[in-house]
Parts: structure tokens; sequence; C-alpha cells
């Protein structure tokens, strides 16, 4: 284990560094700097800043080399201290994140369990319907509906829920009841694909001969569902849900600017829009880190949720990911997919078994 | 499933089973949705509506209570010491700390005795002498004190204060004896900067020169006291509202990043009486215009924020006449950019330009703003004394002739440089084009490319303006001049030269040349119209006597109106959504925009 842990440790911290260079790159090519945009203002009135130079001083500043502020920066990553940014020089980048995150944790749980609880019946009814008008019905709305995005799905629940009845509040962050339209919008997408993911996997589980057997031993139709098909058809699903997981408690960007809700995302936006480096490389990697560790505990629970699994063993090479163990292959509860999981952990797909296929469209 | 996952389920397989890891994960997810909070607002709630009940009766007494809730751009810091273009925080600023003195939301060029009771002006303008109320008090019952103040001006003249903002202290026009060089760590000796306490209650401010915007700056947010005793003690725990002290109308009760702030009565702020409001909600809203403009017609808010994009939407939604807008006193104006192109070097091809605009058509689609015809807005006591520029097609295009283009041939495409659409922006291409028969183009592109855009030096097939909108504050002529002289944060001269000095400007500000050596580089060499008006501005600025210097400031600004380097082309004030309930808003000129001293809240 300790072994298995290293490896991956290692393997994290080269990619976060790889994210780091990257981003930083891709900032010293964007047009405008902080303080050239803090002249124009964020707005059309452009109030001018009173101070005679504005300048950045302190930690970084407009005349130190880009590599050094980019060591300046990974010095303070490493020891959890990255220093005040420069749209919020009196807050540090992990104070910032730290508010930020629980709130879009707090959209990310429930869109999730949201996916969850609606997602399972609506892919159980279609595969036991298969062929059927409820079979039709739901994968064709479910395949529409999956073709919208998140927020436009958003902006359509604010008018009717906020702007038509005024049920709800059209924007902010002030309580349980403004969660109710990110958390519907976040869960919209997630809930399509899971539910045809769910749908498939128990069609190939319903094939099985152990279905038979068991409705051959008198269970009931009920029983053999809940028990046996269902059980069975969920463990690949653990490996789909990881990802959702983090793709929503990472990916809640757009929701949040268009609802107004301080979440990472929005600082994300923020960042990135008034070049404030500090703030745009923390939230990055930080993002980065939540979607490898995702992926990590997803590896870990799958071997936890499928005993079959931890009987095996074979040694492979040390970075690349072993292939899949041959008695899965071919299995019915897997499907035949081959493997294509070449390492990395950047991508929600990319760190998951092959059963997270449809993930990796997304992605 | 990977090898790698095997190896550590076979190493502590039985520690935890299927069911409690199960079982496991979603208690901790429910732990995790569960406390994520909504920040402290909602556990103190209850106190705003006790008081209402009584204070039904009572003649022409103001209606007291009631909560005031308003939208505005992210506020990024609290700090008066810190200079933000965010410029709305300076609303809550104001309300949480008083200075010496306070703008007069009724005449808004004069000032009110705030923590100073009165003022002294010595005879030669250079010294002031405040006298300090008695019962000024903090929030937590401690007087505030000449000390108090000392101690701030201490801190805001701090080198490096800001820390990675820039400082809100501004020395070029305040003029406080030493405040510059002590600024720049020239030297370490306060007491050669001009600010004395000279007894427990009266307290001097000494100036370089007369100025007589002077106390209007000093109602500025930058001269905001902090509690010493708390900063002191707390560091930058000072802005936790917690740990909240303040002298101002309000208190701090909570405030969230990107989230909203509250603010509630300062119980011992000695005017509170003048204050009626008993809670102040902000929220944080960076989405623009309709993100605000639907709240606000969900009657979430009272206010908006300040509305600045998409303004068609407001005026031609059904609240446009709840529209409140300040004063006139910003100027939206065309600068010129440095380009190899020849054509608008030329002076009489921007006096043409500048010329062939229909103002008044313009301000047609661009209401609430209203025709600006010179770089003076109306804000400005005796702005008409500046000649504004005429709309007068006939005599542009025999301009343009004389510049050799006649009927337009031979000019260049100009380009008009901005961020952001504006039909008016549109309407000025369509204007040139029809009235000179050039060709126009908009580039609208994103932000940062804009910035660095608007510095450059464009090659022969780009030339054109960047569309800029700037305020005049204090509406002063004073204020016009100093914001006039090239050199100036906002215009840093490189579009003022030839291309090739232009070009060797900021190849210099590359190689990191100290600010001060280019601008010598610019000095002299701008064309000839500008070299004259730089003048005129120094002289003007320079001017002891005032009614001389009221001349010479008139002369300056015609002069750099006269450049046509900033073609103005519409004034506007702050345009704000204020619900009728809301009674006795006030919004002014300055960023501060409005005070909620005398506003009331109906029903």
């Amino acid at each position: 284990m300790l072994r298995f842990m290293a490896r991956r440790l290692v393997r994290l911290t080269l990619s976060l560094v790889v994210v780091s260079i990257i981003t930083f790159g891709l900032l010293q090519l964007v047009p405008g700097s902080f303080s050239d945009l803090a002249d124009v203002g964020s707005t059309a009135l452009g109030d001018q800043a009173s101070s005679d130079d504005g300048g950045l001083a302190g930690r970084y500043g407009d005349e130190v080399p880009a590599w050094e502020q980019y060591a300046t920066f990974m010095r303070g990553l490493a020891t959890w201290d990255m220093g005040p940014t420069y749209k919020y020089p009196q807050t540090t980048v992990e104070e910032l994140i730290g508010e930020a995150f629980p709130v879009s944790l707090s959209l990310a749980v429930p869109a999730t369990l949201l996916t969850l609880l609606v997602a399972i019946p609506i892919g159980m009814l279609a595969a036991v319907k298969k062929d059927k008008l409820a079979d039709y019905g739901s994968i064709f709305t479910l395949t529409t509906i999956q073709a919208l995005p998140g927020y436009l799905f958003a902006l359509v629940l604010v008018l009717i829920f906020s702007v038509g009845f005024g049920w709800l509040p059209v924007r902010g962050w002030n309580g349980p009841e403004y969660m109710i339209i990110p958390v519907v919008a976040l869960a919209v997408q997630p809930t399509a694909m899971l539910a045809r993911y769910v749908r498939s996997s128990m069609l190939e589980a319903l094939r099985d001969e152990y279905v038979v057997a068991a409705l051959a031993k008198g269970g009931t139709k009920r029983v053999v569902l809940v028990r046996h098909v269902l059980r069975n058809s969920l463990i690949p699903l653990v490996t789909v849900v990881g990802p959702i997981f983090a793709a929503l408690a990472t990916g809640t960007v757009f929701v949040e600017v268009l609802l107004g809700i301080p979440g990472l995302g929005r600082l994300f936006t923020l960042a990135a829009r008034t070049r404030d480096m500090p703030l745009l490389m923390g939230t990055t990697l930080f993002f980065a880190l939540v979607l490898m560790v995702m992926n990590l505990i997803v590896d870990l629970a799958y071997g936890l949720l499928d005993p079959r699994i931890r009987h095996q063993q074979r040694a492979d090479s040390r970075w690349r990911r072993p292939k899949r163990p041959r008695m899965l292959r071919g299995s019915p509860v897997l499907g035949n997919n081959t493997d294509h999981d070449g390492g990395g952990g950047g991508s929600p797909a990319a760190g998951s078994p092959d059963a997270a296929t449809s993930m990796g469209a997304r992605g | 499933m990977t090898r790698a996952t095997r190896n550590i389920v076979d190493n502590v397989p039985q520690l935890i089973g299927r069911r409690t890891f199960l079982a496991a994960t979603i208690a901790a997810a429910a732990a995790a949705s569960a406390a994520c909070g909504f920040g402290d607002d909602g556990s103190d709630n209850n106190t705003s509506d006790e008081d209402d009940a009584n204070n039904s009766g009572g003649g022409s007494e103001p209606q007291r209570g009631g909560t005031l809730r308003q939208s505005m751009i992210p506020v990024t810091h609290l700090d008066p010491a810190v200079s933000g273009n965010s410029s709305f925080g300076q609303i809550m600023m104001i309300g949480l700390w008083e200075g010496l003195v306070v703008i007069d939301a009724d005449d808004p060029s004069q000032v009110l005795p705030g923590v100073a009771e009165s003022w002294d002006i010595s005879n030669d303008g250079l010294t002031y002498t405040f006298h300090l109320r008695s019962d000024a008090t903090w929030s937590n019952g401690d007087p505030v004190t000449v000390s108090d103040f000392e101690w701030n001006w201490k801190r805001i003249l701090t080198p490096g204060i800001a820390g990675e903002g820039a400082p809100s202290f501004n020395a070029s026009t305040t003029r406080i004896v030493g405040a510059g060089a002590y600024m720049n760590g020239e030297t370490t000796d306060f007491t050669t900067v001009g600010v004395t306490a000279l007894d427990d209650a009266t307290f001097e401010l000494t100036l370089e020169e007369p100025n007589p915007d002077f106390l209007i700056h000093l109602a500025g947010y930058w001269a905001l006291p902090l509690h010493p005793a708390t900063v002191e003690e707390l560091g930058e725990a000072w802005l936790d509202p917690e740990n909240w002290v303040s002298n101002g109308a309000y208190v701090l009760d909570s405030f969230r990043v990107n989230q909203g702030a509250v603010l509630l009565p300062n119980e011992h702020y000695w005017d509170a009486d003048s204050y009626y409001l008993d809670r102040w909600e902000v929220t944080f809203n960076d989405g623009g215009t309709t993100a605000d403009l639907l709240a606000y017609q969900q009657g979430e808010i009272d206010i908006t924020g300040r509305i600045e994009d998409d303004l068609e939407a407001v005026t031609t939604s059904d609240v446009a006449d709840e529209l409140m807008t300040s004063p006139t006193n910003q100027v939206r104006r065309l600068i010129v950019m440095n380009s190899k192109n020849p054509a608008l070097h030329d002076v009489r091809v921007r006096q043409a330009l500048a010329m062939s605009i229909d103002r008044e058509a313009l301000a047609g689609v661009a209401k609430p703003a209203v025709a600006g015809n010179s770089l003076v807005p109306s804000a400005v006591p005796e702005y008409d004394q500046v000649p504004g520029i005429e709309y007068n097609v006939d005599q542009a295009q025999s301009l343009l002739q004389d510049a050799g283009y006649a009927d337009g041939e031979g000019m260049p495409t100009v380009s008009l440089l901005d961020f952001q659409q504006s039909p008016w922006v549109e309407a000025i291409a369509q204007m040139w084009r029809e009235n000179l028969n050039i060709n126009v183009e908009l580039d609208i592109v994103e932000i940062g490319v804009y910035v660095e855009k608007r510095d450059a030096v464009h090659p022969e097939d780009y030339t054109g303006f960047y569309i800029q909108n700037g305020a005049i504050n204090p509406p002063t002529f004073l204020a016009t001049a100093q914001s006039a002289i090239p050199g100036a944060p906002t215009i840093n001269g490189t579009n003022l030269v030839p291309p090739e000095i232009g070009e060797d400007v900021l190849a210099a500000q590359e190689n990191g040349t100290a600010p001060a050596d280019v601008y010598a580089m610019i000095e002299g060499n701008r064309h000839p119209e500008l070299e004259e008006c730089v003048t005129l501005l120094r002289e003007a600025i320079g001017e002891r006597d005032e009614a001389t210097q009221n001349d010479l400031l008139i002369q300056a600004s015609t002069a750099w109106n006269e450049t046509y380097t900033l073609i103005p082309v519409l004034w506007g004030g702050y345009n704000l959504l204020v619900k009728p309930r809301v009674q006795n808003l006030k919004p002014w000129i300055y960023p501060t925009i409005f005070t909620t001293k005398g506003v009331t809240i109906d029903g």
C-alpha cells in the first residue's frame, strides 16, 4: 500500500507541476497584466486609480522576471503560504480557497446525490421496460437533456421559477433557497448521462445467467431486480460517480458566475479576467488537485466494493497503469472495453478504469 | 481495475468493510453539505423589525427603521489606505468610518463637519487647523482622539502599506508637506511631514501650495481613520466583523468575499440620529446590468450597482423611470492612438473628426448621458467658459481637404477600439462614414487586448481612437488641469508624440527605465499644439493668485480641448436604479456615490 501511495503521490505532484507550468506559461502569453487592467477598471466607467503610480510592490513586482515570480509562487504553494492576491491584497489565496471551496462543495454534494437519486430509478425503469414507450420516452428525453449545457438550464429555471412564479431568488447566496436552482441545473446533465449508463449496465446484468437462476429459484421479479441485478450493475457506477462528483465540484464555474454564488468557480473566472496570477495559479492547481484526488479515491473505492478485484495481482510496469485482470476481461459486468488508460490524472476519465469510457467523451 | 489499487486493498482488506465504507461515504457527504453554510447571515436577523412599531407616529420626523438592500460590484477590501477601482467599496467605507470632514449631500461642492467640529484656514491657504468634537467615539466606546488621526496619517503614508495593491493617498492632488517624500521612502522621519497633533483636540495639516480643493479631497475615503489599538493588536484581523471597531454611522456585521456584507447602525456614533436605517445589506454582483436588473425587478434589491454596461436594457425596461443619475462630471471620450500612419498626427484631421460628430443625435442613443462637446463637463462651475466643439460638417470637410484628404480620399481606415459594445460608438462610426466619406471600423476586443493596443505604436495600416470614460474629481477647473497633464496614469503620453519617439518610449519602458526618465523622453517631443497646452496647464496649476489662476485654468482647458487628442463626445454621471421606497437618496459626483445620512425606507 505504501508503495502504491508513494507512486501515486509522485505522479500527482508531477502532474501538478506540469499544470502549474502550463497555467503560468499561458498567463504570460495573455495580453494585459493585472495592473494594466486595474487602470482601465473592471467596468466601463473605469475610475482611474487615484494613486500616482500603481505598480505591484511586495511579493511579486512588475519588474521581477517571470521565472522568479513563478518560483516565488511555487515556493509559497509548497509551504501552503501562497500569500495575498493582486485583486484581494488583504486576503491570502489559501484563505479565499478555504472560503469558496465549501460553497462549491455544497452545490456538488447535493447535485451528486440528486443525480444518483433520479438517475438510478430512471435507468432501471428504462432497462426493465426495454423497447417499450417508457424506455424510448425516457431515453429520448435524457439524450436531449444531455445535449443542453447546465448553465442554459439554469437560465430556464431562473426564468420559470424566479421571474415567472417568483418562488425562488434570482441570484445570490443567502440561504438554502438559493441552492435549489444551481443544484438542479448542475444535476441535469450528469443525471441524463448516468441514467443511460445505468440502463445499459442493467441490461447487461439482466442477460446474465444468475438472473435466470434467481428467477428459476422462485425469486420475485422485484427481489431479483433489486438484490441481484441492481447491485451488480451498480459496481461499475462508482467509477462514473467519482469523476461526476469531481467534475461537479470543480465545474460549477458557469453556474456560479451566472447565479452569483461565491464559490471557487467564480474566483477562478475573476482571477482569469483580472490576470490575478497568484489567485489563478492557486485555483487552477486546487482544481487539478481535487480531480486527481477524486480519481485516486475512485481507484481505492473500486477495490473495496468489488471483492473479486482484491485478489487479482499482477506485476507490471511501475508507471503505466496495468491492464485489466484477465478474469474481468469480457465480463458481462464491465463489457468488452479494451484498455484505454494511459495514465496521467488530468482529465476526469484518465484516472478511472475502463468503465468510465462514457466519461471520456465528456472530458 | 489497477494493480496498484489491488495492492493496497490486499494489504488492508479487512480494515474497512464494504458496507462500512458506503455508510461512511454517505455520512461524509451529508456532513459536507451540512457544513457548507451561508456565512453568519441570518443568525441575527431578528433585530430589524423591533423598532418599526414605535415609529409610526411622530409628525414630521422621518420614519426610522427598515433595511436597505443594495447590489454592487464585489468589494475586494475595506482598507481606506488601499486604492481600489471597485469604488463601490467606498460607499460602504464612508458609512463605516468618519473622517475630519464629510461631503454635504445637498451641495456636494461643500463639506460639513465630521469628526472635526470646526476648522481654520491660514491666510496663505497653507495651514488647516482642525478642532475635533468631544463627543466623537469609536464603536467600542473609546473617544476619537487627535493621536488616532496622527497614527492613521502615518499609516496611509507608510511605504508599501497597500501590499500588492496601490496606495490610495495621492500626494500630487493633496500636496501635504513632505508626504510624497515620506511615502517614497526618501525619509523615515515623520516630523518632516505636514501632519501635526497640536494638543488633544487640535490637529494641523500643512500644504506645500494652496489647494482650494483640499477639503473636498480630505472628505475622500482614503482619509478615513482606522482604530489604532485594534489594528495594532490584531494585524490584518481588524477586518473581521467580530473584531470590528469603527467611528462611522455603521459597524460591519458580516463580510464575505464575492457574496456580500451586512452593516448595522453604530450606537456610539455621535450623529446617529441623522441615520434612519437599521440594517444595510449589500450583495456583490459581477454579473453586470442584466443580473442586477432582474433582481431589482423581482424586488430582491432596492438599489442596483452602477449601471454601466447595457444601459439600454434599463432605459427600455418597465423600471426606466426609477433610474437616478448623479450630476454629470464624466466625459466619454475618444483618445487618439499612436500609429506610423501620419493621418491622425495632423491636428486638422483630428479636428475634422471631432467636428463631424452630431452629439445631440448621439445622446439620443446613449440616454441618460447627454451631449458632451468639451472635456470640461457641466458639473464644473463655469464650465461654459470653455467653448465647446461645434457640429459643423462643412468646416470638417474643408479641414480634411486642407490636410490633403479631400472627400476622404487617401484617409486610412479609422478604428474605434473598445472592450464592450455600445450603440453610440457605432453611431459615431456611421457619422464619420456619412459626413467625411471615410472608412471606419469598430474594434471591440477583450479588455487585456484593449489595454495592450491602447498603449502600442501601431503599424501604418492601423490608426484610430480608443474609447475611454474619464471623471473630473472634484469637479473644478484645477482638477481638470491636473487630470489633463499628459503623463497621468491613464494616458502615459506615448500616444502624443511622433511614432519614432513613441517606439523609443515603449522600448525604454520595457527595459525598466524609471518613470521619470521615460517622461523626460516625452517632454518637449509632443506635437506642437500639445506642448503649448502643457505649458499653459503647468502655468495655471502653479499660479498662486486665485483670480488669475481661474483665468489661466480656463485658458489651459480650452487649449486642451483644441488639441483634439481626446475628443469629448458625451457627458454622464453614475446611474443607479433606486426603488421609490428609498427616500431622500441623493447620488453625487464622487465615486463614493451617495451617503445614507437622511435616507429613509418607506414601508
